[in-house]
């Protein structure tokens, strides 16, 4: 058997001290192979947003570990978890957060300029991947000029330029319109498709439910199902 | 692209980043007019203690003084004239100087009476400019006497008055002469006490031959370490003594050491509130980017990558600050260097203004280019700590920051 993309072995993750001490997420134990599309779901507070800041070694957990392929990520200091995350992982978040005073062609470069890349390979390589979620038309345009849906396939454009083996997307058809939102699903359902990323979502939304090859359903923190 | 991203986000809150570059700038328009008038003021001193009598470089006799009530030769004065040759000083005159008593009808004054070269003496000094009445000494003996002095004693052109002093053997002389002309140079306490005449006619009242005490020089200002360094080099020092203006005049070098510490104080100052404004509008642009630097630091963005962004974004509103600032500053200094203050209330009877009384700026490009070097590092370090708490923030806070 392969070894997994990622893995959670006993990860806890509290919040507080003493009394006012909070667990939000765990015991957690388990493992992401590559090329799976996974969509975490459960109820508001129910540790999804916990567990993929963990996932995108975005925190670290309180105990526990989590393997990104086959290697401990809690020793790693914070200079070696932010070159992790821009080799490794792309992220999507809820509301896009693209950078406002960048245009659409600029965020995407943007990503690969934080791995050192020349600008001539970087515009070629973040316009094709504008291309490919559709939005290369819209490059030279600002976030404030573009509509929800473009915006989120921008980010979406960001997260995937690098070639990541991971892209964790917290919520993100939250903010669109249901037609706007089945766009992008099937959109993030393609790329896995065609590329063999590894998706992990977190979502309350159905359609981001049905699009899953697994779902990872959370309650108090502990999985569920 | 961090440096457009940089000028970018420098440009995205508009009015702010206004306010801060016209405060910045307002900064800088007064440290560029100040320096520039005390450049301006600095050289008008300079050029009133050296155009006056002493020169930029004095030669003297070892042992010389200037209150010696007897004769100190300068040794081998041909030898001095080949060294200012040699030294490229664009001017240069020998004197014979000797304390005096200027006797006239039935008062007298102590007088420091100048036996000059009528040919060279206008190479280093401006007094033949600022003839009132009558003649510049000339072979004829006639005695040149301030105005200021003339007056009192009840003289003028064409009268007589005696002149005592201590001759070459150190015998008291004394002497007639003709008034030949009088001058007026508006500074009190030169004019006094300066007597001039003819050099000849002075060594023959004084029974002393070829005796002179002394030889000024003047070049270019500024150059007085240079000239003072070569003719160090080509007179024996056991004979002679070389002192720049600045040795012969300590006190106008401390006033312009004592004002320039000044000015350094009111930079220091000027630039700690500059700084704190741009702290501040640094701070107010990081605090509401939060979440922004989230999403570059969850990108992967090396801490030191943010760092940088956010100093160069203050570093943007330095440049911006530095260009309207040196605008406005060069435009106050052109009205300042053609027009100047006139400071005559004030400096009427001030040694240091002999020359002229308007205050003229003068902007030099070395000055500027520190003034703007200075703007734009103080507005960098200003965004040094915005920049580091920035870079301290939790990814995970960053992103949650609304």
């Amino acid at each position: 058997m392969s070894e997994p993309l990622l893995a959670f072995s006993g990860v806890t993750r509290t919040f507080g001290a003493g009394q006012g001490e909070v667990r939000a997420l765990g015991p957690l134990t388990l493992t992401i192979g590559e090329g799976e599309f996974i969509t975490v779901a459960g109820p508001s507070g129910s540790g999804k947003t916990t567990m993929l800041n963990l996932a995108g070694l975005l925190d670290k957990p309180s105990t526990g570990e989590v393997f990104l392929k086959g290697a401990a990520t809690s020793p790693l200091s914070g200079e070696g978890r932010a070159r992790l995350r821009r080799e490794a992982i792309g992220f999507v978040f809820q509301e896009a957060n693209l950078l406002p005073v960048l245009t659409a062609l600029e965020n995407v470069e943007f990503s690969l300029l934080l791995r050192g890349e020349g600008e001539r390979g970087r515009r070629e390589r973040a316009f094709s991947a504008l291309e490919l979620v559709g939005v290369a038309d819209q490059a030279d345009k600002f976030p404030a000029a573009m509509s929800g849906g473009q915006r989120q396939r921008v980010a979406i454009a960001r997260a995937i330029v690098s070639g990541p083996s991971l892209v964790i997307a917290d919520e993100p058809t939250a903010s669109l319109d249901r037609e706007t939102g089945a766009g992008v699903v099937a959109l993030l359902k393609r790329i896995n498709r065609d590329s063999g990323t590894t998706f992990l979502l977190a979502s309350h939304d159905t359609m981001v439910i049905d699009a899953a090859s697994r779902v990872i359903l959370l309650r108090d923190g502990r999985v569920v199902v | 692209m961090l440096i457009r991203v940089a000028a970018r986000n420098a440009l995205r809150n508009g009015r702010r980043t206004a306010y801060t570059v016209l405060a910045v700038a307002f900064g800088l328009l007064c440290l560029i007019v100040f320096q520039a008038l005390k450049v301006g003021l600095h050289a008008e001193m300079v050029r009133s203690t050296v155009e006056l009598d002493a020169g930029l470089v004095q030669i003297h006799g070892v042992g010389y003084e200037p209150n010696l009530a007897s004769l100190k030769p300068l040794p081998e004065p041909e030898k001095v004239v080949k060294g200012l040759i040699n030294a490229g000083a664009t001017g240069w005159a020998l004197r014979t100087r000797v304390p005096a008593l200027l006797l006239a009808k039935e008062k007298s004054s102590t007088v420091l009476l100048t036996g000059i070269d009528p040919e060279r003496e206008p190479s280093v000094t401006f007094v033949s400019a600022r003839i009132t009445k009558g003649a510049y000494p000339d072979r004829s003996g006639g005695v040149l006497l301030p105005e200021n002095l003339a007056q009192p004693l009840g003289v003028g052109v064409g009268d007589e008055v005696s002149l005592m002093a201590q001759d070459a053997s150190g015998r008291a002389v004394v002497r007639k002469f003709r008034i030949g002309g009088l001058y007026r140079t508006a500074l009190q306490s030169f004019d006094r006490t300066h007597l001039f005449i003819e050099g000849g006619a002075l060594r023959e009242f004084l029974r002393a031959e070829n005796v002179y005490t002394e030889a000024v020089a003047v070049n270019e200002p500024g150059d007085e370490a240079t000239l003072a360094a070569q003719l160090r080099a080509s007179l024996d020092p056991a004979k002679f003594q070389v002192r720049t203006w600045k040795e012969a005049a300590p006190d106008v070098d401390q006033l312009i050491r004592l004002n320039d510490s000044t000015m350094g104080l009111l930079i220091a100052i000027v630039f700690a509130i500059v700084a704190m404004g741009i702290v501040n509008t640094m701070s107010m642009a990081v605090f509401e980017r939060f979440r922004e630097v989230g999403v570059m630091l969850a990108l992967g963005a090396r801490p030191r990558t943010v760092f940088t962004l956010i100093v160069l974004e203050s570093t943007a509103i330095g440049v911006l600050s530095a260009a309207l600032g040196t605008l406005l500053g060069v435009a106050a200094c052109g009205y300042l260097a053609k027009y100047g203050v006139d400071l005559t209330s004030l400096t009427s009877s001030n040694e240091y203004f002999a020359t002229s009384h308007i205050l003229k700026a003068r902007l030099t490009l070395p000055d500027l280019a520190w003034e703007n070097g200075l703007t734009i590092l103080t507005a960098s370090l200003a965004g040094v700590l915005p920049a580091a708490k920035a870079v301290r923030l939790e990814v995970v806070e960053a992103l949650g920051h609304v």
